[in-house]
């Protein structure tokens, strides 16, 4: 194990020792029910008097401690539901929150109740149910361990609450029938309960939570001894050869699905599909099938579509002897849409335009029917350009034109174009008759551009690189980087800024040149004072004003040098903005301004899917969030899944950037969070670029002060990245390499070549190390491991090599990136600067087990960081303006102090206090009066487990108290 | 005669008690009953008795049991109770003893539940009557698993043979099926999972044949197109019966 690797691991340590407290959770037994409960929300029938009380709930990210308000439930079970009674403890009756009535609104911002069942125990699917405590529900589908989530997927089942003086109680009823058993569910389920409570806020659940409830391998074992589940144990595939067409003026929805019998005997059943739009519903005709045991079947089905837009396809498999005895239901969120005839140019591949720096001989296109094949028989396809605005015109000529071929379900054609002058065109393509009349026509606008008028063209090429004046351009930075301190030594290209909408243009221009001063790029959203595109305007469609608003703004900043591009959202899937707006902004900004791309950033995969036509680029933020003591609270490799995502979501036509975690989210309030290592940045910076990243801007720059891994480490990968930026923006050779390896799922590795030089990029994210054998085809014999100071010796293109946790190894034969800095010398460099944050005989460093309580927060306030050893940057901001607010240290146990340093820039006096006799009082100890920095407070040493710093005068023109950092000393 | 078939009739279980018999009465009396066809022939394949296998109905149709070197068909499970595995390496198959009534009825159904062993590209006989040898015409009709399909044939008068297949793919190998064919004089219609599946307008008579009713195997050489694999619930019935008939009988007796 590497050095830095170790000292890792004892840090985490000796900085989180276990905290005594419950034992692992006891399986869960479900007990059957005699009669099925009323689920009224009252516990008193009498199937609840049978089987044990599961409880001693702990708090989220606190270890194995127990929270203050206890919850117990019970699991009962019959034939066709499975059935909980929770019963919730609290001793604020009187302070619950219950703010959501809509089914699948945020209800986990009220006193709710959380339920994960995971019917295969194999902790990828599960489903979460939540009930608040007026009974509202939401339900979800989670997939991939917690990284994919569906909350359109709506189950049938039932939950009431009732409230009692000390307690309020939760009964919930969740059908079999729902829950996508599979022969696997024979075996042992896993389960969670989970509970957030607001009358003190106060998360917990009966599994231990390390950074949130979504850790289904932290699930608890779940058994329902004596189920009869087997006729509920069915694989039905989701839709696919799907087809959306018009059948004699009916909208049509035909697809396959895929049946595979589970239960362990012949049945008869029929499959009922399903549109559900809203509260409206249309069937397909049932399919009768007749299944043995194991035997599995494709089943076409057709639907009536009432609507085009998003619903619901719900495949309903019943006993065909009897048709309401349900035995399996598959929920399908789908978006249906018709068009007779669709247009795609496939070249040029960017937003429909043929840029100055680009040379094109012909213009290509896919046109796509969905008409059938009859209506199609006998038919031809032309594709036309014309001036825009001339194609109605009697006497219009086409400029340029394709040869017609014969109509199919899909025809490429190709246009000559070299001839092409600059100007904006309309290209048209129509499904005629062999006597030339037109029976459908589609129509796209084509722009042919003059060189950018500020000289800076910024477009991407075929392989989703982005090109600045036709030239590669790798973007790697930060969101919201301090332009004063930005070094071009460290590596930095590009950066991300929220808010300048706040800011009148000549502001936002004065801002950008400072941006152009230190040669570097900035994406920032396109809005302004007059158009903020906030609140609850994002629900709606834009109107004219709106476009007129964005169009103006645009307008007067597209001519900046400084400008890269323009974000469009942050994660809009969580406000939620509606997707035909996104795409609306989207396309006012790409017909205002053909030089500057739109950058959307996604939460989810959900949410990369469903704004995918909000942007030219997707960069999705797919944090790890990794934990105090431990790894990561959902798999590393979601860096992966979400570039895959973008990927899928379109296809492979827009580039993949992504914004890694490069912060801590403790520092947010997330508890029990830690910022990642080294090693962890590294991870996600090449497993995004092994999964097709062009562009990385990392979240957030606010902290690297505070942490030598993103002050030190950052700087080293943005250099390390700019000496493999043509390996970077390669792309991947096609099967070429081979992994074999314990968990060969987990290396992820590309082969590229690039500049005439090989590369094989390669990083493990499994959770232990792993001894790799690379099978490479047309490896050269000798490879430079970059960054690393070694070789290894492909023989017959195979060699082997050891991968420790999350290591990532990229091997070369370019000889000048194996003379490139150490990655040793930079963890060396990493690990001084960690070992100098705590300085001899500081009893209030974090390793102490120190805690910090303060008055309130002001906004961006991190009290936790006054005791981390850094004296300057992240601080506590007091809430309220003014003296009198105060921040208090706690130990595990008394120490002796005698000597208080505080960091502050806004204090000039305050008092140091320590508790009385009874419980308000305070008694003050030291004082500090105004000098030079830090401010320093020295006393008769005496022994105390709680200390308080209270402010009593701030420095003239400083209205918030704030301290950087607290030291505290014996003497 | 006994009617051992009346046992398995929900008439007569429903006649076990008086009382059972006063809501049968009244029931009929304000809901007219339908009442389950009745075939000529079942035999349920539960067990083999001094060689034997019986015909449930009480029409006498009791199989002898058959194979090479005296080795009979396997009792195995089935889709109910149980089944009989047939060998066709072992060449087993039963004969029916008595079978005049089962030559060519005008109208008839034929439905068993079975599965075979693996695709074979062989026609593997699941019950026929009359053979197919020399020139024609070839009295007579096969009910037949060939490759993943169901198919019926029959033999005319003018030396014609008309048949009817389903399409590939329908009746998968190491899986159950419920196979049926029915045949009015002028419709032959064939039936898997009691899905009806084709049916071809024949305007012809089956050629009435002789020879014996064979099960699992043909009348003639053994080794050539015997049935490998379970056969269940086999049951001939003197008339066309619906899909819903057809779906009534072929869950009789199965586990809700």
């Amino acid at each position: 194990m590497p050095k830095y690797l170790l000292a890792l691991v004892l840090a985490v340590v000796i900085a989180f020792p276990v905290v005594p407290g419950r034992a692992d959770p006891p399986p869960v037994i479900a007990t059957k029910a005699a009669a099925a409960p009323s689920v009224d929300g009252n516990l008193d029938e009498a199937m609840w008097r049978d089987g044990p009380w599961y409880t001693d709930f702990t708090l989220l990210g606190e270890g194995r401690k127990l929270a203050e308000a206890q919850t117990r439930f019970k699991v009962a079970f019959d034939d066709s539901h499975l059935y909980f009674a929770v019963q919730c403890f609290e001793p604020n009756m009187d302070k619950l929150v219950a703010r959501h009535t809509q089914r699948d609104s945020r209800i986990f911002l009220d006193d709710c109740v959380e339920i994960m069942v995971d019917p295969t125990g194999d902790c990828t699917e599960y489903y979460h149910f939540i009930v608040n405590v007026i009974g509202t529900l939401y339900d979800a589908q989670n997939r991939q361990g917690g990284n994919v989530r569906t909350v359109e997927w709506d189950c049938n089942f039932r939950a009431a609450t009732a409230r009692g003086e000390e307690s309020w109680t939760v009964e919930v009823a969740i059908p079999f029938v729902e829950l996508g058993l599979t022969s696997r569910s024979r075996g042992d389920w896993a389960l969670n309960v989970a509970r957030e409570r607001y009358a003190r806020k106060e998360l917990s659940s009966f599994t231990e939570g390390r950074g949130g409830f979504h850790q289904p391998t932290l699930y608890t074992a779940f058994q329902l001894p004596g189920a009869d589940l087997d006729r509920y144990m069915w694989t039905v595939r989701a839709p696919f050869e799907v087809s959306v067409h018009m059948e004699e003026d009916q909208l049509v929805y035909s697809a396959k699905t895929h049946i595979t019998n589970d239960t362990g005997r012949f049945w008869f059943v029929q499959l009922h599909p399903e549109l559900i739009v809203g509260k409206q519903s249309s069937s397909g005709k049932p399919a009768n099938q007749g299944l043995d045991s194991k035997q599995g079947r494709e089943v076409p089905f057709s639907i009536s579509v009432r609507e085009q837009g998003p619903q619901v396809l719900r495949l309903r498999l019943v006993d065909r002897r009897d048709p309401a005895r349900v035995l399996y239901v598959k929920s399908v969120p789908l978006l249906v849409t018709y068009t007779s005839l669709a247009i795609d140019i496939t070249r040029p591949c960017y937003r429909d335009c043929i840029y100055a720096t680009q040379k094109l001989d012909n213009i290509e296109l896919t046109a796509t029917s969905a008409l059938r094949e009859k209506e199609l028989s006998g038919r031809w396809l032309t594709a036309e350009v014309y001036m825009q605005n001339e194609e109605d015109e009697a006497d219009a000529r086409p400029v340029a034109q394709a040869k017609p071929v014969t109509a199919a379900k899909q025809v490429k054609l190709a246009i000559p174009a070299a001839d092409l002058k600059v100007g904006d065109y309309q290209l048209v393509v129509k499904l005629v008759e062999a006597d030339g009349e037109a029976l459908h026509t589609a129509r796209k606008r084509l722009r042919k551009l003059p060189p950018a008028p500020n000289g800076h063209e910024w477009r991407v090429n075929e392989n989703n690189v982005l090109l600045h004046n036709g030239e590669s351009f790798l973007p790697f930075g930060w969101f919201s980087q301090g332009i004063g301190e930005l070094d071009p030594a460290d590596g930095y290209t590009a950066m991300q800024s929220y808010a300048r909408e706040w800011f009148p243009t000549e502001t936002v221009r004065g801002w950008l040149d400072e941006v152009a001063a230190k040669n570097t790029y900035v994406a920032f959203p396109p809005y302004s004072p007059e158009f903020m595109n906030r609140g609850e305007v994002l629900k709606q469609p834009m109107n004219d004003e709106e476009r007129a608003l964005l169009r103006q703004r645009v307008s007067e900043l597209m001519d900046h040098p400084a400008v890269l591009g323009w974000y469009m959202f942050d994660e809009p899937e969580l406000k939620p903005v509606l997707p035909q707006r996104a795409q609306e902004l989207y396309e006012v900004i790409r017909d205002t301004d053909p030089y500057h791309p739109c950058i959307m950033l996604n939460d989810t995969i959900k949410g990369i899917y469903t704004y995918a036509r909000g942007g030219d680029i997707l960069m999705p933020d797919p944090y790890p969030l990794f934990l105090k003591g431990d790894l990561a609270a959902t798999p590393i490799e979601k860096t992966s899944k979400f570039m895959e995502a973008v990927r899928d979501a379109t296809g492979g036509r827009k580039p993949a950037w992504i914004t890694p975690q490069g912060f801590n989210y403790g520092d947010y309030g997330r508890a029990g969070n830690r910022c990642p290592n080294f090693v962890e940045l590294r991870n996600q910076l090449y497993q995004a670029v092994v999964h097709g990243a062009k562009g990385f801007l990392w979240y957030t720059y606010g902290q690297i002060h505070n942490y030598p891994d993103l002050k030190l480490g950052m700087p080293f990968l943005a250099r390390e990245v700019r000496d493999l930026k043509a390996a970077i923006l390669a792309d991947d050779e096609p099967e070429a390499v081979t992994v074999k390896a314990p968990k060969p799922g987990h290396i992820h590795a590309a082969v590229r070549r690039a500049g005439g030089e090989f590369f094989l990029l390669a990083v493990n994210t499994a959770t232990e190390p792993q001894e790799v054998t690379f099978v490479v085809k047309g490896a050269p014999k000798s490879l430079y491991v970059v960054s690393e100071g070694r070789k290894v010796s492909p023989q017959d293109g195979r060699f082997t090599d050891q991968f420790d946790l999350y290591t990532t190894h990229l091997y070369t034969t370019d000889a000048a990136l194996a003379e490139r800095e150490s990655l040793a010398a930079a963890q060396a460099k990493i690990d001084q600067a960690e070992a100098a944050r705590k300085k001899p005989g500081n009893l209030a460093f974090e390793d102490s087990g120190v805690r910090v309580v303060v008055s309130g927060n002001g906004s961006g306030s991190t009290p936790n960081r006054v005791v981390d050893g850094i004296t300057a940057h992240m601080r506590w901001t007091a809430r309220e303006p003014g003296p009198g607010d105060w921040l208090q240290l706690i130990w595990p146990e008394q120490v002796q102090l005698g000597r208080v340093v505080i960091c502050t820039t806004s204090i000039d006096e305050c008092e140091i206090q320590i508790p009385g006799e009874t419980e308000d009082e305070w008694v003050t100890v030291g004082k500090v009066t105004p000098g030079p920095q830090p401010l320093v407070a020295t006393f008769e040493p005496l022994k105390t487990q709680t200390l308080r710093i209270i402010v009593t005068k701030l420095r003239e023109g400083q209205d918030h108290s704030a301290i950087q950092e607290v030291e505290a000393y014996a003497k | 005669m006994p009617n051992n078939y009346a046992r398995h009739s929900p008439r007569a279980a429903s006649s076990r008690s008086l009382f059972a018999v006063a809501l049968c009465l009244l029931m009929a009396a304000s809901f007219p009953l339908t009442a389950a066809p009745e075939p000529i022939a079942h035999w349920p394949m539960e067990k083999i008795e001094d060689g034997v296998v019986s015909d449930i109905t009480g029409h006498g149709h009791d199989a002898t049991a058959h194979g090479k070197d005296n080795e009979l068909p396997q009792i195995v499970d089935g889709i109910t109770g149980h089944a009989l595995r047939f060998s066709a390496k072992s060449q087993q198959y039963l004969q029916v003893n008595k079978f005049a009534d089962l030559a060519a009825p005008e109208a008839f159904t034929i439905m068993a539940w079975i599965q075979p062993l693996s695709r074979n590209a062989a026609y593997e006989i699941i019950c026929g009557k009359g053979d197919r040898s020399g020139k024609g015409p070839w009295p007579g009709w096969r009910f037949r698993y060939f490759w993943t399909r169901a198919l019926f044939q029959f033999g005319t008068a003018d030396g014609k043979e008309p048949s009817a297949s389903t399409a590939s793919w329908t009746v998968e190998a190491g899986f159950w099926s419920h196979v049926a064919a029915t045949y009015d004089g002028k419709n032959l219609s064939l039936y898997v999972n009691c899905d009806l599946l084709v049916t071809r307008e024949i305007d012809e008579r089956i050629m009435p044949s002789q020879r014996g009713f064979i099960i699992a195997n043909y009348i003639g050489r053994k080794d050539a197109y015997a049935f490998d694999g379970i056969i269940d619930e086999l049951k001939v019935f003197g008339k066309v019966l619906t899909e819903k008939e057809i779906f009534a009988e072929a869950t009789r007796g199965m586990v809700q």
